[in-house]
């Protein structure tokens, strides 16, 4: 799909603001002004279709089932949002003082109240953005309590199969982190656990259910240890679904816990956020927590700053709009509706798992609560999990979590959540079970599934060798300039043309000397001569008459080539672009195309057959040092033209080969016999099966945009 | 489903839990509500809120205007519940989306690298700070005294949990003291966090800055927390910041009491695998058709763990969304001329207040422009009594600005008004015939 900057035009506008009803003002000093703004301009209505068409290149729990592992990716009612967009709250702004934003203070201290309920701790902070913010702020706290108490504790314990924020949360806050192996039943072992412990440890981080989705049974003697060696226990809410009315986070013994609201409170996911990650905590951590929270004074609702905070997180108070979210999902589900929603969470996954047992191996045989997960044992023909769930993309699924937790090889982490129907787990287990069968039966089918989306899988190697993070608007003027920066080049592809009209268009884009790149194709088939040759002597001008080929001279230099199935290129790149030295220019060029060849599985080289070089009049029977054959036989010829430091290379990609015509069109001290091409030449097709002209012309732009460090621009 | 699992009653689902964890309370003080008596339960509360009908509040919010088109996208279902794009065959358009918002960014910046969004001006302004002490245990950063407060308290919340030291650069006239910096900087200078417009309104000499500060071998941080402010004055990435980070929420968020806003982080590309969260980058896919990823993700908690230089996971996508519509429906014009008006505005407001004669006899009260340096949207008037006068205007409805005194001692009397395109002229007009009814 286009990029919105490819779709502005100078001068376009959208909506704008009013115009000025005060009069001007004197100018900022030009040396605290910017040179220029580069933004899209387009009209309104382009926007709306623009993101419109992005949308349906999306998808989302509106769309599709999500079973998200670890995620929690629950429905989110509409009314909630409408609720969230009420101007008296939308408008506030965060600084008023608080007699006039008692609403908002009610809301924030009946939310602090509600959470303080749900984990049964009586302290509570709405300030972190997300769950790993949750866990930074608790470590924090962790960290003050200790320095305070005059404890040297500096390492944080976490299982292996933690969430990856917990460590990264613990080095974030200075700690050292040890991981705890899992026990074979894939829960916390309370003897390894004591073999870590020190009067060093702060804080041992779990996850309950952990992400296994198993109730660690242990965690009131783990904490029970914990806080023997003196150290805390951190709870990881991320799984708190499948907990709401039936377990306590205070009675197993957590001394801190972040719920992740977006995930259990159903707050919208958002594309990746804004989430919000509330931290609950005893009442001898209290005085610690992180500035503001909500109190009462005599005033009513009130911002306070705790005794001994932290201090600040945020730079305001929270994620309002998500808190809002958050509170009016819990009022309308009230305490029983809570509980009835983690009922019906563990019963969908446990329903689930069953219908897949028997299918697909359950990484550990524990009981589920809110989630469960498969590792790919048993998978056949060397199909994998992510296969598997790239295949489900194809059956209008969101795949569940994969390659996590990591302790599992292959793992599927599948989430269900309460608000979805029996009839979708039965059609999503239906569709799980049958790609299990595709597996076996054609599993090439799966491997190189998604096979129905806009896109296929992408090239994540590529996206981080070589990062692009952004538009190149500067990219005409860099071009000009030689400027550091991407410079963007043109890209043109014309359909079949004739010789004339094809060398006219190349001789034009040599002539003007900008950067270029021109992929075209003949019609009727064509030879086109080098610069130096002679028709009357190397071309069978009769029978190119008699086969209706056309015959045109080209620019460049090299010799005779028939155009049939091929796919031509022209070059035109300014000298400062290539290496100097023509065979060093020829090779930069080549690099594009054996990239490209790579990428289709065609191992190309860069050196021609053993033997003395051919002296026939044919292009493709002759090698150079810098052209492209596979096995021996030359699959790319190419020849150049400098002028004015300007460089023209054209060269074409043959697809299919038809010896006799090839050698029929020789003559002279050019001509050659179909079966001497035969062993000098080949087409792409012959090896790689038929590939569209689209993909060829796509796979060399980007591996020339790759190899030149530029981006082709369509014209 | 139960009759499958071979169970009579759901609670023997629940059998590993014992029953010493059961909560004795219910998990939430009410019964549940229909959808009609949520919503009122919920429009109650709005509705003790009572906002004053005129509000000249910035100090790191700053009311805007939001075209229509931001909302119409945002609550699109298949961006807003959908999340993050790990499987990027069905999440082009929001991957697509996120790299255009990148881009806008980079643009505005003027740095090359800008990740998918962080929580907050704050959280992108300390991350930003462990940037620039990475791999640099023991080094200083210096913060410029002009940076937002708020800003400043969380430096030092994460500060304090890294053990980074953080010292603080005065200022004169309302400007970062380019004298105090040069007396500040040394060898074991990691970083220089400068904010512009800083947190009087004052637009800093960041170009002037950045030589000092890479002479003494440090990176040059440029917080803006006025995103707005981006569209006339000279790009952090211009002006020789190394990284820009702040609050975006100006584009298209609303104010929503101060959340959830919008991290905005972007760096030089030397500077990239430091970078924190999530970054989309183009790529290709197995035919060859363009298409975007997360990438560089061997940056990350995920994969990383402990060695993760940001324990960033969700990020505020959205947000990020809305921004960039609010980007594409300005676009380059219509933000143009919107910071122009803002500008125009506060210009006019600023000589209306300070042109207020005091009352005969030397007793009136008199306001003064508190500094006298280039300003944006913001500015600072010192006028005697000022938190006296502010608690006054506030019953008569109008919040008139926010006293600096609370933050800096040394600023007594003076207070902090914002000035937007969401103010007309009788709107400023109002607020200056409610000081001068005052005056009188």
């Amino acid at each position: 799909m286009k990029l919105i900057f490819e779709k502005s035009r100078p001068g376009r506008t959208g909506v704008l603001p009013p115009e000025p009803d005060v009069p001007e003002a004197p100018p900022l000093p030009a040396g605290l002004l910017r040179s220029s703004l580069d933004l899209p301009e387009i009209s309104e209505s382009e926007a709306i279709r623009h993101y419109t068409a992005l949308s349906r290149r999306n998808l989302g729990v509106d769309n599709a089932f999500y079973p998200l592992g670890s995620c929690t990716m629950k429905y989110n009612p509409r009314l909630n949002e409408v609720l969230a967009r009420l101007d008296a709250f939308r408008n506030s702004h965060p600084l008023l003082p608080a007699s006039v934003v008692q609403g908002n203070l009610q809301l924030l201290y009946e939310l602090q109240r509600v959470l303080s309920l749900v984990t049964g701790l009586p302290a509570v902070s709405l300030a972190p953005a997300a769950g790993a913010h949750g866990e930074l702020t608790g470590l924090m706290i962790a960290k003050k309590y200790f320095r305070e108490k005059g404890e040297e504790r500096d390492v944080v314990l976490t299982p292996d199969s933690s969430h990856g924020t917990n460590p990264a949360s613990a080095a974030m806050c200075g700690y050292t982190v040890t991981t705890i192996p899992s026990g074979p039943d894939g829960r916390l072992d309370p003897e390894e656990l004591k073999r870590r412990l020190s009067p060093r440890v702060a804080c041992l981080m779990l996850t309950n259910p952990n992400t296994l989705g198993i109730f660690e049974k242990d965690v009131v003697a783990a904490g029970g240890l914990v806080h023997e060696a003196g150290g805390l226990v951190y709870g990881d809410g991320a799984n708190a679904n499948a907990l709401l009315g039936k377990a306590l986070f205070s009675s197993m013994g957590f001394d801190l816990v972040h719920l992740n609201l977006h995930k259990t409170f159903s707050t919208p996911h958002g594309g990746g956020g804004p989430g919000a990650g509330a931290l609950a905590v005893t009442d001898s951590l209290a005085p610690y927590l992180p500035s503001p929270v909500v109190g009462m004074n005599r005033n009513g609702y009130a911002f306070i700053s705790p005794e001994k905070s932290i201090g600040r997180i945020r730079t305001f108070h929270g994620n309002f709009g998500v808190l809002v979210r958050a509170f009016a999902y819990i009022t309308a589900l009230g305490s029983e509706g809570l509980e009835e929603a983690t009922t019906q969470a563990v019963l969908n996954a446990c329903y689930l798992r069953k219908r897949l047992e028997g299918h697909y191996h359950v990484a550990y045989p524990s009981p589920s609560k809110h989630e469960f997960v498969l590792d790919d044992s048993g998978l056949p023909h060397g199909v994998t999990m992510i296969d598997v769930a790239k295949r489900l993309l194809d059956y209008g699924f969101h795949p569940p979590t994969v390659a996590f937790p990591l302790i599992v090889h292959g793992a599927l982490m599948i989430e269900p959540t309460e608000t979805e129907t029996r009839e979708t787990l039965d059609e999503f287990a239906d569709a799980l079970i049958a790609v299990r069968r595709e597996a076996e039966s054609d599993p090439e089918l799966v491997k190189t599934a998604p096979h129905s989306t806009p896109v296929r899988r992408l090239d994540e190697v590529r996206a981080a060798r070589k990062p692009d993070l952004g538009y190149d608007f500067n990219a005409v003027a860099t071009a000009a300039t030689g400027e550091k920066g991407t410079t963007e080049i043109k890209l043109i592809v014309d359909g079949a043309l004739t010789g004339a009209e094809n060398m006219a268009r190349d001789e034009a884009l040599l002539a003007e000397g900008r950067p270029v790149v021109r992929f075209y194709r003949w019609s009727p088939p064509c030879v086109s001569i080098g610069y130096f040759q002679d028709p009357a002597r190397d071309i069978d001008l009769e029978f190119l008459k008699r086969k209706g080929i056309d015959f045109v001279r080209r620019p460049t230099g090299g010799r005779a080539v028939l155009h049939e199935h091929e796919l031509t290129y022209a070059i035109v790149l300014p000298g400062n672009f290539l290496p100097s030295g023509i065979v060093p220019s020829y090779r930069k060029i080549a690099s594009v195309f054996l990239a490209a060849l790579a990428e289709w599985g065609v191992r190309g080289e860069l050196k021609g057959p053993a033997g003395r070089p051919d002296r026939s009049g044919s292009c493709f029977a002759s090698v150079s040092a810098y052209e492209i054959t596979v096995d021996g036989r030359k699959i790319i010829g190419s020849a150049q033209v400098r002028r004015r430091g300007v460089v023209l290379q054209h060269g074409s990609l043959l697809l299919a080969v038809d010896y006799d015509r090839q050698a029929a069109c020789l003559r002279g001290p050019s001509a050659c016999t179909a079966e001497e091409l035969r062993e000098k030449m080949t087409g792409l097709y012959a090896l790689k099966g038929e590939i569209g002209i689209d993909t060829l012309v796509e796979g060399i732009s980007r591996a020339f945009e790759s190899e030149f460090g530029v981006r082709l621009t369509m014209h | 489903m139960l009759r499958v699992l071979e169970m009579s009653d759901p609670e023997e689902l629940f059998s590993d839990i014992g029953p010493e964890l059961r909560p004795l309370e219910p998990a939430a003080p009410d019964p549940g509500l229909s959808e009609q008596e949520t919503m009122r339960r919920v429009a109650v509360l709005a509705g003790r809120n009572r906002p004053p009908r005129l509000s000249f509040l910035g100090g790191g919010a700053y009311p805007h205007y939001v075209p229509a088109a931001v909302d119409a996208v945002m609550s699109r279902g298949e961006f807003f519940t959908s999340y993050t794009p790990y499987q990027p065959e069905v999440a082009q358009g929001g991957l697509q989306a996120l790299w255009e918002y990148q881009s806008m960014i980079e643009s505005l910046t003027g740095l090359p690298a800008a990740n998918a969004s962080l929580y907050d001006g704050a959280g992108a302004a300390a991350e930003a700070m462990l940037m620039c002490s990475y791999g640099r245990p023991g080094a200083e950063i210096l913060v410029s005294r002009t940076v937002d407060p708020r800003l400043r308290a969380v430096l030092s919340t994460y500060a304090a949990a890294r053990g980074l030291a953080l010292k603080e650069i005065p200022f004169e006239d309302g400007a970062t003291s380019m004298t105090a910096l040069a007396g500040l900087l040394s060898p074991l200078s990691a970083g220089v966090i400068m904010q512009s417009p800083n947190y009087f309104g004052v637009v800093e000499d960041l170009s002037r800055a950045a030589v000092p500060v890479h002479a003494a071998g440090a990176f040059l941080v440029a917080v803006c927390t006025e995103a707005l402010s981006l569209a006339l004055l000279k790009s952090p990435g211009e002006a020789g910041a190394d990284i820009a980070a702040g609050e975006g929420a100006s584009f298209g968020l609303g104010l929503s009491y101060g959340g959830p806003g919008l991290g905005v982080i972007a760096c030089r590309n030397e500077l990239v695998r430091r970078l924190p969260g999530r970054i989309v980058g183009r790529t290709v896919d197995m035919e060859g058709r363009p298409g975007f990823v997360l990438t560089l993700q061997a940056r990350e908690q995920h994969i990383r763990r402990e060695a993760a230089l940001s324990n960033v996971c969700s990020n505020h996508s959205l947000c990020a969304l809305a921004a960039s519509v609010y980007l594409a429906v300005l676009g380059r014009e219509g933000l143009r001329r919107t910071a122009e008006l803002n500008y125009r505005k506060a210009h006019y407001a600023l000589e209306k207040i300070s042109a207020l004669p005091g009352a005969p006899h030397g007793k009136g009260r008199k306001f003064q422009a508190a500094f006298t340096r280039p300003f944006f949207n913001e500015f600072a008037i010192r006028t005697p009594d000022a938190s006296r006068l502010l608690r006054e205007l506030e019953d008569g409805g109008i919040a008139a600005g926010l006293p600096l005194e609370p933050d800096y001692p040394e600023l007594k009397d003076h207070f902090l008004v914002a000035v937007t395109e969401t103010h007309s002229q009788g709107d400023i007009d109002t607020l200056v015939d409610a000081l001068a009814g005052i005056c009188e």
